[in-house]
């Protein structure tokens, strides 16, 4: 668990400013959700938080970003274990091409763990806390493509787990799924709360609604309104939020 | 240097090597050919006991004979792959074929310079000819285009390709006014690509064009190419100044086959500029 | 109406076109097949059908010795140096290109690459004459012209066409498992071997085979700088003579019509099941998921 604090954030792509002055705090274990129209710097803002925005070269941050008090902006910054402590899960479910096995051990093998019999309680440990391992037991051999994209999500979930993180960014982790995965997905999220810090960009309402603690709304790169999930929803504060929520936004 | 980049140093630092090296051959290239370079080399015979010669019917020899097999290969390799695309029952033979025309796009030249040679040669009593290296390089191009062309036309999008169907186009319309222009900027680069290999064949001319020019061009006059004059002086040439003559044969040879390539990659990039498609962040 | 009616004309000759194109190319290849079978059936049968030919050293044509073993070892030794040369620059020239060079760079690179692969390989030979040969000469000592020269000058001509193809392979990796992979915490190395290089193995073998296949079939850029030697084998660093360059050497010498002739196409007939088993292995388990 991690408390995550952002102090005036901005982001630039080139000169397109994807996020202005973002100022926010999470509390350790809680689930806040993310929500916006498309293009407001959802995407952008929890990419900042395990740094994976750099990897667009253009991309320029400025503000300060502190993970239980530590600055993760500063150049010195061991990315590796940054990463390792804020896992992350995208839109499209993303397995390697490796068995259900080596996915979920790909990262515990990264940072050194080798001991095989370590590896499959590592396993075994992740797949069940993403809910995957009765439908995959005694099938860990076989390729993660055979899987469902339910189940490769789960998967994609489990393989963030095994590297024992203490936070989780969830950028749109149901929207190419079919309700019933998207469901599944949605228990694991209340699941996890209290024991990591999750953050969760979503598109769906209800969705945000049902997981989350507290609730962000963003548009055109600004933090609008942050507040108690139940707050935002039965009285959210700025008129935006409400046009949002209520469907007439522009 | 970044930390957990090693790599990514090292790659850069090979990249460099790698281009010096394979760069050293055509500086070398350019250097000897154009020492003692005369413009006069590109208008005369070639001399093969005296200094001075050129290599005009080399190159006149080069450009027909590419031009030509180019004539019958392009379209007949393409036909190939419109039939293999589009016209293909899904028969388990269809899949050997398209098989057979892959591994023989790697057959060696020489291979198809020992079968001219065998059957137009010396079965059917051709000289080392213009006509014979013709029909060599038109038999190493035609499986190129064909597995090529119908990569190319494979990667044309399906949805395209139905809904000009739907529209109620036939399948040769759609062929001619959709895939073939869809496919256009890339055929012009494949195009280009093989122009350069013909004109850089040395193996499948020696014993079918031959290593002697004629005092006319013609269907049955001897062959030479500016690639075989380039490995005959650089190897046997008796005449006093043959490093000079090789090495200007050489630096004409490799012009005209950056030029192709070059040629054609700016032609196929200019159909897609005014397409409206820019160079992809990627290309 | 009628206008129908000639379209449908049009449509049923075209196609049969198409067709007929397609039948050509097909008696084309079945042709040269026949041609180096009936040629290697006259040959082996002149020798009563002992297949140690393939096996034995003994090529002297002068005293009706056939023996193409020789050739076929160098073949194999001449193309192995090419490749374990030519791999880790390909190699590393694909990896720059693919993940760390800048959008100009990387466009100038492929560009540059594409203009050097259709570099003629006689120039190669030139190159390896001028350069590759007399430098072995001074530090190996020896004629200079031999089997590590021959692998030297084929591993140059085959690096642009080998980068570039390892190129594309790297840079079909869905950007989406780079992100996926650094976001687990693996630096870019790690991303680089255990994932990047991991997944693309498939299309990197494949890309490797094509080369291979080049490095056999060549013929010209060898024989300028192999040496030529047929009698025994004489060193990395001593001369020798491919299946391609004997054929080459020896078209014009054995008399066309003898039976002696057809021992060129057993060359090329061994040369092209190579290939073929290249082929194959090449295009097995190579579609991806
Ligand atoms: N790699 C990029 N390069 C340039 N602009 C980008 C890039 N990624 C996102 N943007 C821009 O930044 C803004 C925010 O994007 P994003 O964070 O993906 O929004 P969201 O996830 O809310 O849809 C958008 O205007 C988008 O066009
Ligand atoms: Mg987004």
């Amino acid at each position: 668990m991690a408390a995550i604090t952002m102090e005036r954030v901005s982001v630039w792509y080139g000169r397109v400013k994807a996020l202005n002055d973002v100022s926010l705090e999470v509390e350790p274990g809680s689930v806040l959700a993310l929500i916006g129209p498309s293009g407001c710097g959802k995407s952008t803002l929890l990419r900042v938080l395990n740094r994976l925005v750099e990897r667009t070269p253009a991309a320029r941050v400025a503000g300060r970003v502190l993970i239980d008090g530590h600055d993760i902006l500063a150049p010195d910054v061991d990315l590796a274990l940054l990463r390792r402590r804020v896992g992350m899960i995208f839109q499209r479910p993303v397995s390697f091409p490796f068995s259900i096995f080596d996915n979920v051990a790909y990262g515990p093998r990264l940072h050194g763990m080798k001991n095989p019999h370590q590896l499959r309680r590592v396993v075994e440990g992740s797949l069940k806390q993403a809910a995957l391992w009765d439908e995959v037991r005694g099938k860990l051999r076989r390729p993660a493509h055979g899987l469902s994209g339910g189940q490769q999500q789960r998967l994609a979930l489990a393989r963030a787990l095994a590297v024992n993180p203490e936070a989780i960014l969830m950028d749109e982790p149901t929207s190419s799924l079919d309700p019933g995965s998207a469901a599944r997905i949605e228990e694991l999220v209340v699941h996890l709360k209290g024991q990591y810090t999750v953050l969760i960009v979503t598109h769906n309402l209800q969705q945000a609604a049902r997981v989350s603690d507290f609730t962000g709304f963003l548009d055109r790169g600004q933090l609008i309104e942050l507040g108690e999930t139940s707050q935002i929803f039965t009285a959210p504060r700025d008129r935006r939020t409400e046009a949002y929520l209520t469907g007439q936004f522009e | 240097m970044k930390r957990g980049r090693r790599w990514y140093a090292v790659s850069a630092g090979i990249t460099v090597v790698a281009l010096a090296i394979v760069l050293w051959v055509l500086l070398l290239l350019a250097k000897d050919g154009l020492a003692g370079w005369h413009w006069s080399r590109l208008t005369r015979f070639p001399r093969e006991l005296r200094s001075g010669g050129g290599i005009a019917p080399e190159l006149v020899n080069t450009v027909s004979m590419v031009m030509l097999a180019e004539c019958f290969s392009a379209p007949v390799g393409m036909a190939v792959a419109v039939w293999l695309t589009d016209y293909a029952p899904p028969a388990a033979w269809v899949g050997w074929l398209k098989r057979v025309l892959i591994g023989f796009q790697s057959i060696p030249a020489i291979v198809v310079g020992l079968i001219v040679y065998q059957t137009l040669v010396d079965g059917l009593g051709w000289p080392l000819s213009v006509g014979s290296g013709t029909i060599a390089l038109a038999v190493l191009n035609l499986p190129a285009v064909a597995v090529l062309g119908a990569t190319v036309l494979s990667e044309v999008p399906g949805r395209l390709r139905e809904g000009s169907l739907a529209l109620g186009a036939t399948r040769i319309q759609t062929v001619w006014r959709l895939m073939l222009p869809a496919a256009l900027p890339a055929l012009i680069d494949q195009l280009g690509y093989s122009w350069a290999r013909l004109a850089g064949e040395t193996a499948a001319l020696i014993f079918t064009a031959g290593i002697n020019v004629g005092p006319r061009w013609g269907w049955f006059q001897p062959g030479e190419t500016l690639a075989v004059h380039f490995w005959y002086v650089r190897t046997e040439g008796a005449m006093p100044d043959w490093r000079m003559v090789a090495a200007a044969t050489g630096l004409v040879l490799v012009t005209i086959t950056a030029g192709a390539v070059l040629g054609a990659k700016l032609w196929a990039a200019r159909i897609l500029a005014k397409r409206g498609v820019g160079v992809s962040e990627r290309g | 109406m009628e206008r129908q009616a000639l379209n449908g004309w049009i449509e049923r000759w075209q196609a049969r076109l198409l067709w007929a194109a397609t039948l050509l190319v097909a008696m084309l290849v079945l042709a040269i097949t026949l041609v180096l079978a009936v040629g290697a059936t006259r040959f082996l049968q002149s020798r009563g059908w002992r297949l140690g030919v393939l096996l034995g050293a003994n090529w002297n044509p002068l005293a009706g010795h056939f023996e193409i073993g020789l050739f076929i070892v160098d073949t194999i030794i001449v193309t192995a140096l090419a490749m374990a040369m030519t791999l880790p620059f390909g190699l590393g020239v694909a990896v720059f290109g693919a993940y760390v060079a800048s959008s100009w760079e990387r466009t100038a690179l492929r560009w540059l690459l594409t203009v050097l692969a259709a570099v003629p390989s006689v120039a190669m030979g030139w190159w390896g004459l001028a350069v590759v040969v007399p430098g072995l000469r001074r530090i190996g000592g020896g004629p200079g012209f031999s089997l590590l020269a021959a692998g030297a000058v084929l591993a140059v001509m085959l690096l642009p066409t080998f980068g570039l193809l390892a190129l594309e392979v790297l840079d079909k990796v869905p950007e989406d498992w780079h992100q996926a992979s650094l976001a687990l915490g693996a630096s870019e190395d790690q991303n680089l071997l255990q994932m990047a290089l991991r997944v693309s193995l498939p299309g990197l073998k494949t890309a490797f085979l094509t080369a291979v296949a080049r490095a056999m079939g060549e013929t010209v850029a060898v024989q300028m700088v192999i040496g030529g030697a047929v009698y025994g084998f004489h060193g990395m660093l001593g001369p020798g003579a491919t299946l391609t360059t004997q054929i080459l050497t020896d078209m014009a010498i054995l008399p066309l019509g003898h039976p002696a002739h057809g021992v060129l196409d057993l060359m090329a007939v061994i040369l092209l099941a190579g290939l073929t088993l290249l082929t194959i292995w090449a295009q097995r388990g190579d579609e991806r998921p």
